[in-house]
């Protein structure tokens, strides 16, 4: 509705949000000001759930990090505290030998990957079901606005029935005064 | 009992304290209880007044209908509301990437000493996460912005249609 806001983070893009609420106001093509409006809810919305299912994803994922040296360095003790330690288990994401290598040191202590996960998700948990907040609020917030883009058209639609009923009843009246005339 | 001396003195002083006199000494205090305004409704006399006339016209389409063009200066009001909460939510996840990124609550970093935060610094999660407090708080304004809305949206779409109604039921009889 109001068409210069645009709500991108400085770090988002401006150009993909504009594509998007294009695409939105092409696929639900608005008839007035107030299914603008709607559709607009809707791009906004959707923008931001992306956001937050970004972020969560990307949280859990840096808090594995953190876990694989929770769970072996400080739990284990099985490797030295310090930078060699991290940066050796950084290539946890990125060489396969390293990460067998980790795996085979869990199973000492009959432990798998889980032990990671679970620890990842204990650290941020918080964070997590913060943005699953504010995930559900978005999610509910655009099934709204798609209903009320529903409600506008059924609306709609009754208003043009009434007005047809209005033309076809008019014709009638038009007809029965017709036939009051007398012929010839 | 109190003496009619000390009465007088209350009074005495009571005129004294009653308040800002200025026009400007009232505007700041009716400001007083003033936190951040996402509470408060947009009406005729903020800034945003022409821009709020423009939006009501804009919905209300072409009608004289009283009801109606009250109906959309209501939509519009609830629109700049749920504009204005958006514009604060991009605003605290950029400053909180600017101010302070080191600062997110619920982070339990187990790395040692000296060690950064898991989240690492500069990134837009960590902003994300540095503001998850007040963004939560946010989602009450914009809820309540939202069902206000909603509620003059129908309102207006039940006016329309009991207009068209009754046209047609004058213009069969």
């Amino acid at each position: 509705m109001i068409d210069t806001f645009k709500p991108v983070l400085s770090t988002e893009s401006a150009e993909l949000f504009e594509s998007l609420r294009a695409d939105f106001r092409n696929d639900i093509k608005p008839r007035d000001a107030i299914e603008r409006m709607y559709c607009d809810d809707i791009a906004i919305l959707s923008w931001e759930i992306k956001r937050w299912r970004r972020a969560r994803d990307a949280t859990m994922q840096l808090a594995l990090r953190n876990a694989l040296y929770e769970v072996l360095v400080e739990r284990l003790s099985d490797m030295e505290e310090g930078q060699e330690a991290v940066s050796y288990l950084d290539q946890w994401f990125t060489h396969k030998e390293v990460r067998q290598e980790i795996l085979e040191t869990l199973e000492k202590y009959h432990l798998d990957e889980s032990a990671i996960e679970g620890e990842a998700f204990r650290q941020c948990s918080s964070l997590v079901s913060q943005f699953e907040q504010l995930l559900a609020s978005a999610e509910a917030r655009r099934d709204r606005a798609l209903l009320g883009i529903a409600l506008c058209r059924r609306s709609l639609t009754e208003e043009l029935r009434s007005k047809a009923i209005d033309v076809v009843e008019g014709k009638v009246v038009r007809l029965e005064k017709r036939q009051e005339l007398p012929r010839g | 009992m109190v003496s009619q001396r000390r009465i007088e003195a209350n009074r005495r002083n009571a005129r004294k304290s009653s308040g800002p006199k200025s026009s400007a000494g009232k505007w700041r205090a009716s400001r007083n209880a003033l936190k951040h305004g996402l509470a408060a409704r947009v009406n005729r006399r903020s800034p945003n007044g022409s821009l709020l006339d423009k939006l009501a016209a804009e919905i209300a389409g072409k009608t004289d209908d009283a009801r109606i063009l009250e109906c959309a200066r209501a939509i519009a009001a609830a629109e700049l509301e749920l504009e204005l909460v958006r514009r604060v939510r991009v605003g605290l996840i950029d400053g909180a990437r600017v101010f302070a990124p080191d600062q997110v609550k619920g982070e339990k970093s187990f790395l040692g000493k000296g060690q950064k935060s898991f989240l690492g610094k500069d990134n837009e999660v960590a902003s994300l996460c540095g503001a998850l407090p007040e963004l939560a708080k946010l989602v009450r304004y914009e809820n309540r912005a939202g069902a206000r809305r909603s509620k003059a949206i129908r309102r207006l779409l039940q006016l329309r249609l009991s207009r068209t109604d009754n046209l047609a039921y004058v213009r069969s009889h």
